[in-house]
């Protein structure tokens, strides 16, 4: 009976750490924190806004079965809160976006664009966030990764 | 050389227009990267029309949009001072839509571009080649007093050893809700 005892809990242990272990890979591989990134503003309508929040980036590494090829697919998330540098309205951007670069090579390097609502909090206008990317991924699925641009956009 | 440029690209848009989707557009080869060191840019641009209808789901209750327009890529390809290859996309979009429940009008003007590594493919001296999938955005900014739409269309970028350049719409744009 104890020895039985013993097996289960040794059983639930087991699992528990097996889980936690599922649960840990599917963290994010890299979350970089922004504060007070002012953006540049192409909006007539708009305004610089100071952005902070976090960017974070899962990686996923495969392998073609054809031609050998790393597949890296690269989830980017955007967590903003932003603060309107001429009438300090508050603003918010949460989105998401996934690229996916094949390559013969054990790492890679990708510049991509990050599109986001830029949702004013007041009466001033929302914008579009765009954030410029630059992206070092490799086979182990460790990515380093900048934010290298911030610009606002408006409607046509 | 622009003229041969300017046929191929007038002899793409009568096959893409053609084309059933999922679409394609490529060029016949020889405009991809220079040479390793030459440092020069290579540049490329194609046109794709676009004609589809696709349902809202975001619209209470889902509506029917009609798009039209086109979507022209240009690229080009450069060397950089390591030595690396980069290609460089930008996605154009000047589409309109009209609900075709209501007449509402929608406009949209938009860009996204991305710039990637490119791999050597092997042969020396390397030719540099590239396959990337991205996810842009444009938005459809409503021509009334109706919400804009945020569309998400996926495209396949490849440039292979022949220096040929393929891009293909992969499935149709999606409607991205507002939170």
């Amino acid at each position: 009976m104890q020895g039985c005892k013993g097996t289960r809990i040794s059983l639930a242990i087991l699992l528990t750490v097996v889980c936690a272990g599922a649960a840990a890979a599917q963290a994010p591989a890299y979350t970089a924190t922004l504060q007070n990134q002012v953006t540049t503003n192409s909006c007539s309508a708009g305004e610089p806004v100071a952005l902070s929040g976090t960017i974070s980036y899962q990686v996923a590494v495969s392998t073609d079965p054809t031609t050998g090829a790393n597949t890296f697919t690269i989830t980017a998330s955007s967590n903003l809160n932003g603060v309107g540098q001429t009438t300090g309205t508050n603003y918010a951007a949460s989105d998401s976006s996934d690229y996916i670069v094949s390559s013969s090579q054990p790492s890679t390097e990708a510049i991509v664009e990050l599109k986001s609502d830029l949702t004013s909090q007041g009466s001033t206008p929302s914008m579009t966030l765009v954030q410029t990317l630059d992206m070092v991924v490799d086979a182990s699925g460790n990515i380093s990764a900048n934010v290298t641009g911030n610009t606002t956009q408006c409607g046509n | 050389m622009f003229g041969k440029h300017l046929i191929f690209t007038l002899a793409l848009a009568i096959i893409a227009a053609l084309a059933a989707v999922p679409a394609s557009a490529q060029n016949p080869g020889n405009f991809g990267c220079a040479a390793p060191g030459s440092n020069s840019n290579v540049n490329f641009t194609f046109h794709q029309p676009i004609s589809e209808v696709l349902t809202n789901a975001c619209a209470n209750p889902p509506a029917t949009v009609a798009l039209g327009g086109e979507i022209f890529f240009e690229y080009h390809c450069e060397t950089k001072a390591n030595g690396d290859f980069h290609e460089h996309l930008t996605s154009h979009y000047n589409v309109t839509g009209v609900d075709q429940t209501n007449g509402i009008k929608y406009v949209g003007k938009d860009q996204q571009s991305s710039d990637i590594k490119m791999d050597p493919d092997g042969t020396f001296p390397p030719v540099p080649t590239a396959d990337f999938r991205t996810y842009d955005k444009f938005k459809l900014i409503a021509q009334g007093p109706t919400p804009d739409m945020t569309l998400t269309q996926k495209f396949h970028m490849t440039v292979d050893a022949n220096n040929v350049i393929t891009v293909t719409q992969e499935g149709s744009p999606i409607p991205k809700c507002s939170k």
